[in-house]
């Protein structure tokens, strides 16, 4: 009887030492990244404020990545720190990049205090690796680590995300993009291929934890987990050909907008569109649960907005009930008021409108954006939420992605004073 | 037989002819007391020019707000109530003195129709009587006397009491007014901004009219709040018994500040026990019916003595009527029933006393209880529920300037530190008024050299905020649009 445990721990001493001798005589496998699609001939995809997941290669040629689906930090925009759940660190998780025709085999390992699984949406695969937990296989236990295994027959823009709990990880911002680069690295060729996936999030001022459970009430919208000034700029070089994707994940549809362009959209999360069925468009609506994809040439320089064009959600935390104030006579009031404040001085609001909110630039709660911010070369762009720029310069190298300083527009082509 | 008389009358003036009211005619073991041991000046007048002297005295304290202490003062050396129960020690004296004479010798109209003989032989009898028990009532009407002073003081003690009450109840009246003031100011300021939305477009007249009536609400409840507090001070003013030409007092606010330290007073049963005079005061009255009993017995033959302390109550303030002598001659009574009478009012004494220290003690320990939770009460709502509702109101105006709340939510959070500030108001006047009771049940005077402090209530609060948040505190600085592209994974938690 009082054997048993010393025979287990020498087993096990055994076991770990034969298995360190293992690992030290296999050579480290080569890590690949997106350079190595892009000397394969591919354009790699360009996830804003994130970026793609590397793999290695076995003998066989199978691509083997590794997700670990865990709770992350993410800063949203500085002065606003949130508690999240993601992959590998991030959310949304790193993009997935593979090539039409390739065979790979994920592992995602689940670090969550719950079971999880991952839908591949929008890829064509055996039922048994679709991802629906209690369907299509078990659930993923906290710890455990399973394999998806699956070759790729198509090419597009799809995602990947939970389908255990769902609402509440999507909530928390668990998902990723799953790209599928055209076998022929010539096909839907383009110079720069951006992407993001547009979400919804509810965190009350104050907070620093999203509310799942909220359905229609969000306050913060973010493209890839960020907020306006913090979400990455896309730029081009004058006559790049340059794509979009986007994704969306969240609880209702995006209008995403472009400024001084057409997008051309050349596809869904179904696939390509035929060259004779695609249709120009300034705003691409996201439907829930869906990708969309629009290109364009970068013909025109300049600092262009893009956004999203419901116009509560370019906007950061804001409450829904406020009273409508602009111009009501508040001084009375505000006497009152002022008078009754024991701390700060009181502040009427939005009397003349709410542009105020941008340029004052008042204290917020702990951890809360103020409603609008930012500032431009002429004064206060007063956005949030899901708003970035398409700066587009005739001298940006190609694959060049810094960030080019303010548009200089040519002389008599920027609006002025009617009057000098 | 005549001469007899004479030589018998002459004799018993020169015994007492020397009894006359004592200059302080009694009062001063009660002024020392009052003075030295509950440190409180009190004052009897026993001239016109005295007493007129005080009003004059106290007229012009009042001209300047007036403190608890010199309220209590004004009380004692003036209030016509208290005046009044004071006397009753110059009666007591005077029952001293009375007993210390003997009776006149005379006739009385009754018995004008007995003969001669009748007559003088009965004087002689009462004058005999006189002089025999002359030492025992003279011992009965000290006791008496004592025993009212006794009362008087104890009648010291609640007036002290009860003006504290009062006094502080007058105060807290006023703060309270002034908070249901400012609750009316900010329902002021939510009507008129409501009134200006309305003109503006804004706001319903269903949403308007609303914001009107809970400013109406408002503003009853302020003048109630005001009408409370004059009545409060209405009620100081009588209690004080004011004169006519003062009509108005200013108190000297704010309510004292709830103590940094809780007391807890160890074995304050045994302090109660030796310093309350109730106690004392029944265990007097056992004692005197114990002296009637004896005397009794010894005078059977003699017929009754009516010592006048069977009506009195043990904290009474009645008049004594001192002992008095009836004579009668024995022939059908001969004293029984009244001893058996006697008899039973030393047993019922002594349990009135039984019963005194049995309530006495349960009143202490429970008014000990009601201070204790009173100032536990009073603490939570200082100490804690007025911070929080300002960190409230601090948080809720940051919103508002952040426009994630209306000025109308503002208000709202500032009445709530309104009514948490009325609440803690009450609790505090609560706390004084229970501290006041207790140190009344304790005899007057509560013994520091007894006190201990209990943990304040806030140590076993187990929610206590941590006031550093998780997420480290950054102010949000304006950022350029040009920052640095492609960042790299955010860091893992
Ligand atoms: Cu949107």
């Amino acid at each position: 009887m009082n054997y048993l445990p010393l025979l287990l721990i020498q087993l096990f001493t055994a076991f770990t030492c034969s298995l360190m001798g293992a690992v030290k005589d296999t050579p480290t496998p080569r890590v690949y990244t997106a350079k190595d699609l892009q000397s394969a001939g591919h354009t790699p995809i360009t996830t804003l404020n994130g970026n793609s997941l590397e793999w290695t290669v076995d003998a066989e040629g199978t691509k083997t990545f590794h997700l670990t689906a865990e709770p992350v930090k993410r800063e949203f925009a500085p002065g606003m720190m949130v508690d999240c759940w993601g992959y590998n660190g991030s959310t949304p998780g790193p993009t997935i990049e593979a090539v039409e025709g390739d065979r790979v085999r994920i592992l995602v390992t689940n670090h969550l205090p719950e079971p999880t699984s991952v839908h591949w949406h929008g890829v064509f695969l055996p039922n048994g690796m679709d991802g629906v937990g209690g369907l299509n296989q078990k659930l993923i236990q906290a710890g455990e680590t399973y394999v998806y295994e699956f070759p790729l027959i198509q090419s597009g823009t799809f995602m990947y995300h939970p389908h255990v709990d769902e609402m509440l990880q999507m909530a928390l911002g668990m998902m990723g993009f799953f790209i599928i680069h055209p076998k022929n690295p010539e096909a839907h060729k383009v110079d720069r291929d951006y992407c993001f996936l547009i979400q919804s999030w509810s965190i009350d001022p104050g907070t620093f934890k999203p509310n799942p459970a909220v359905m229609t009430d969000f306050n913060t919208w973010t493209f890839n987990s960020k907020v306006y000034p913090a979400i990455d700029p896309m730029v081009a070089r004058t006559g790049e050909r340059v794509r979009f994707r986007f994704g969306n994940l969240s609880m209702t549809n995006h209008p995403i907008h472009i400024h001084g362009y057409a997008f051309t959209v050349t596809g869904t999360d179904g696939g390509w569109i035929p060259a004779s069925a695609q249709w120009p468009e300034t705003t691409i609506d996201v439907p829930v649960g869906a990708t969309r994809t629009g290109e364009l040439i970068a013909y025109a320089p300049g600092d262009w907005a893009f956004h999203c064009h419901k116009s509560h959600h370019t906007m950061g935390p804001m409450i829904h009930d406020l009273p409508v104030l602009t111009g009501v006579d508040q001084s009375e009031a505000t006497k009152h008021i002022q008078a009754l404040m024991p701390h700060a001085d009181y502040m009427e609001m939005g009397t003349s409108g709410m542009h105020d909110m941008a340029a004052m630039q008042m204290p917020t709660p702990k951890n809360t954006l103020p409603m609008m911010t930012g500032k431009g070369p002429f004064g206060p762009i007063g956005m949030g939420g899901m708003f970035t720029l398409f700066q587009v310069r005739d001298n940006q190298a190609p694959h060049d992605y810094t960030p080019p300083a303010w548009y200089e527009a040519p002389k008599g082509t920027r609006a002025h004073l009617a009057s000098p | 037989m005549r001469l007899l008389q004479v030589t018998t009358l002459g004799t018993l003036l020169l015994l007492s002819g020397c009894a006359s009211m004592p200059k302080d005619a009694g009062f001063g073991a009660v002024k020392s007391f009052s003075d030295k041991t509950l440190n409180h000046n009190v004052q009897w007048h026993t001239s016109d020019a005295s007493y007129q002297e005080a009003a004059a005295w106290l007229t012009e304290r009042l001209k300047t707000p007036l403190d608890i202490d010199t309220a209590i003062r004004i009380g004692l050396v003036y209030s016509p109530s208290l005046q009044a129960i004071y006397a009753e020690v110059g009666i007591a004296q005077a029952n001293v003195v009375q007993a210390s004479l003997l009776k006149n010798p005379g006739f009385t109209l009754g018995y004008m129709s007995n003969t001669h003989y009748h007559q003088s032989n009965f004087n002689l009898a009462i004058s005999i009587a006189d002089l025999i028990t002359q030492p025992t009532r003279r011992h009965i009407a000290t006791q008496q006397l004592e025993q009212k002073q006794l009362q008087v003081e104890l009648a010291i003690i609640d007036f002290i009491a009860q003006t504290k009450k009062v006094y502080y109840s007058a105060l807290a009246a006023g703060e309270l007014a002034q908070v249901a003031s400012k609750s009316e100011q900010s329902a002021l300021a939510a009507a008129i901004l409501a009134s200006e939305q309305y003109k503006s477009g804004s706001l319903s007249l269903r949403e308007t009219a609303g914001h009107q009536i809970n400013h109406l609400q408002a503003l009853n409840a302020s003048k109630q709040a005001a009408s409370t507090a004059r009545i409060e001070h209405e009620a100081l003013i009588a209690g004080l018994g004011l004169p006519q030409n003062l009509s108005q007092i200013n108190l000297e606010g704010p309510l004292p500040e709830l103590p940094k330290k809780n007391c807890l007073y160890s074995d304050i049963e045994a302090w109660a026990l030796e310093h309350r005079l109730d106690i004392r005061i029944a265990q007097n009255k056992l004692n005197l019916l114990c002296d009637q009993l004896g005397f009794t017995r010894n005078m059977r033959t003699l017929g009754s003595l009516d010592l006048g302390i069977q009506n009195q109550n043990a904290s009474g303030t009645g008049t004594t009527t001192g002992p008095t002598l009836a004579l009668e001659l024995p022939l059908f009574d001969q004293g029984k029933a009244r001893i058996a009478r006697a008899e039973v009012q030393v047993l019922q004494a002594q349990m009135i006393l039984l019963d005194t220290v049995a309530q006495a003690l349960s009143q202490v320990r429970t008014a000990q209880i009601k201070a204790q939770t009173a100032y536990e009460s009073a603490y939570y709502y200082q100490q804690m529920m007025q911070p929080l509702a300002d960190t409230m109101l601090r948080e809720t105006q940051t919103r508002q300037g952040s426009m994630l709340a209306s000025p109308y939510e503002l208000l709202e959070s500032f009445n709530n530190t309104q009514n948490i500030a009325q609440s803690a108001l009450q609790s505090l006047y609560s706390y004084w008024g229970a501290h006041t009771e207790f140190e009344r049940t304790a005899g007057g005077i509560l013994p520091l050299s007894l006190c201990t402090n209990p943990p304040p209530a806030i140590d076993d609060y187990p929610l206590l905020l941590n006031p550093q948040s998780p997420v480290p505190e950054e102010s949000v600085k304006p950022v350029e649009l040009h920052h640095h592209m492609h960042s790299m994974p955010d860091m893992k938690m």
